[in-house]
């Protein structure tokens, strides 16, 4: 019900700490792709961070790592004092670390309150009566999302299916969210309502939340701190700390604090997006 | 990716319904005029104008009046019991063999397309199997089984065994991965993913596989009918044929032919239903 955010908010959990992390394609000894090196971060529960770079500067790596899809060979990835990833500790993603994906993952066989219970169901939970109720009120909060809930995805714009994967993530009350460019496919009024949208459940449902995202701009607007990763091998080149009040919205856009702190990060950004085009990576749709 | 995504999520594009279904009609139209057309080509080659090899076949009026017929003249007839004998004996062996080769077929071509060991021990033995025609099976089969009856079924079984298979594994490898991430990510398991994600995702395809099998499993029914039984609609026509009486060998063609069409339609309907979620295409927010 509506206690769901109080109640999920007032968990201290989602503390991530990235040490010392890298990850090599293919074999080391043949000179393989360095896809992240030394790459060190620790996130407080319910940060929001971005990571932003240009293709092929590790930051889907370090989010597939985070996810449990891939296992790296240096370094480890403890959340709340446990460790998950590691190079001896076998990949495994799980509810409690849930990835929204870029090109979006909503079962388009099942109706959306399926999809959106399907994660939750399976962890131990409360009667499913409650979970369900809890489920309708999560999508009626993500813009009436309820009234569509016996539709099949396929039914409903992309931006109500993000939405709903969203949701469907938080539905297992994960203590991390991962969001992989997810509004990357978007035009721009569609992105910035769903900028105000991850703000304002950012508000109610407070998570840890790693963002990643080629858009500094998107990356400032919606984070704690932005992380701008380099290009192969894939560093962590700079952390910025994005201190804009919330609640925030997309009308902070205008304010003088965020063009100057764009400004200050851009060249950042921009001499790495130039890196990349020089050595000829090819984005990656 | 898309690709598969968009044939997952089905026809995006089939938001414009009017034309569709105006399109459906004059189809229908065009059905029956070019069944009309070709009755008449018949008509006047075989009864009127009487040419080449048409001189011997029977017209469709001929054919059709013998068909009705309460007392007909070479024994088959709507209203002879051994008619609906043959039919029978047909359906009863299509249904079987295709009941058979959906229980083996999709699952062995579920497994095959999820998992690689499966498709590596079994993959190259289809592949040389799948191109021996069905008829040349029929030799041994009689050897080998019990009954010819047994060998007739096996037979039809196996050429619809074969296309479900190959259908069924293409639509395996069609699911977008995301959607196996994203299972995972909610807490899964391995058999969960296989009837959550493998099975609803790679259904079309298998529809399309049963379909398929349907059609291929009268074709070497009506084949080994003709060689093996001592009922069925193919031995009808074979031994019509033995006997020169051409317009049961007409009435045994076209009733085989409406038989494949009537059981092809009841899966295509079957089909229909179940991926429900791909034709619902989008009707707005």
């Amino acid at each position: 019900m509506a206690e769901i955010g109080a109640e999920i908010g007032t968990k201290a959990r989602g503390s991530v700490s990235i040490e010392n992390l890298g990850k090599v394609y293919g074999a080391v000894e043949k000179a393989g792709v360095v896809a992240l090196d030394h790459c060190s971060l620790a996130i407080a529960p319910n940060e929001f961070i971005a990571l932003v770079g240009p293709s092929g500067c590790g930051k889907s790596t370090l989010a597939n790592i985070l996810a449990g899809f891939d296992q790296p060979n240096t370094g480890s990835v403890s959340l709340d004092g446990q460790i998950i990833a590691s190079p001896s500790v076998l990949a495994k993603p799980g509810p409690d670390r849930v990835m929204v994906f870029q090109h979006g993952a909503l079962f388009p066989w099942m109706t959306i309150l399926d999809n959106v219970l399907y994660g939750a169901t399976r962890s131990a939970a409360p009667h499913s009566d409650d979970l369900r109720a809890s489920a309708l009120d999560l999508l009626r909060r993500s813009g009436g999302l309820n009234r569509v809930a016996a539709r099949f995805p396929g039914q409903v714009s992309s931006g109500m299916q993000r939405r709903i994967e969203i949701v469907r993530a938080l539905m297992t009350d994960p203590a991390i969210l991962i969001l992989d460019e997810p509004f990357r496919a978007m035009d721009s009024i569609a992105k910035s309502r769903m900028h105000n949208h991850v703000l304002a459940l950012h508000e109610s449902v407070p998570k840890t939340t790693v963002f990643i995202t080629h858009d500094l701009q998107e990356a400032l607007l919606l984070a704690d701190r932005v992380v701008v990763m380099t290009t192969r091998p894939g560093r962590i080149k700079q952390i910025v700390e994005v201190d804009l009040p919330r609640p925030r919205t997309t009308e902070v856009l205008a304010s003088e604090k965020f063009l100057a702190l764009k400004a200050a990060t851009h060249q950042a950004v921009h001499d790495e997006a130039l890196k990349a085009f020089e050595a000829g990576e090819k984005e990656r749709a | 990716m898309s690709e598969a995504i968009t044939a997952l999520t089905g026809a995006r594009s089939g938001a414009a319904r009017h034309p569709f279904t105006s399109r459906r009609l004059g189809e229908g139209l065009q059905g029956v005029l070019g069944l009309f057309g070709f009755l008449l080509l018949w008509y006047l080659l075989s009864s009127v104008w009487g040419l080449g090899p048409f001189r011997r076949l029977p017209g469709p009026l001929e054919v059709f009046g013998e068909w009705i017929s309460f007392a007909p003249v070479y024994g088959i007839s709507l209203f002879t019991a051994d008619y609906y004998a043959h039919i029978g004996a047909s359906l009863w062996r299509a249904w079987l063999a295709f009941l058979l080769a959906v229980a083996t077929g999709v699952p062995l071509g579920l497994l095959m397309g999820w998992r690689k060991t499966v498709q590596d021990y079994a993959g190259g033995l289809i592949g040389l199997l799948r191109p021996i025609p069905p008829l040349a099976w029929v030799p041994l089969a009689i050897l080998l089984l019990p009954t010819n009856e047994a060998a007739v079924i096996f037979v039809t079984f196996l050429v619809a065994f074969f296309a479900m298979v190959v259908n069924t594994i293409m639509g395996v490898r069609a699911i977008d991965k995301d959607y196996f991430r994203a299972a995972r990510c909610l807490g899964a398991s391995e058999w969960e993913v296989l009837r959550d994600v493998v099975l609803p995702g790679a259904l079309p395809s298998i529809f399309t596989g049963l379909q398929v099998g349907m059609g291929a499993a009268w074709f070497s029914l009506a084949a080994g009918e003709m060689v093996a039984a001592q009922h069925g609609l193919g031995f009808l026509i074979w031994e019509a044929y033995n006997l020169i009486q051409y317009p049961t060998i007409v009435i045994g063609m076209a009733t085989l032919g409406l038989l494949g069409y009537i059981s092809s339609a009841l899966i295509r309907a079957l089909g229909a239903w179940l991926t429900r979620w791909r034709s619902q295409a989008i009707a707005g927010g």
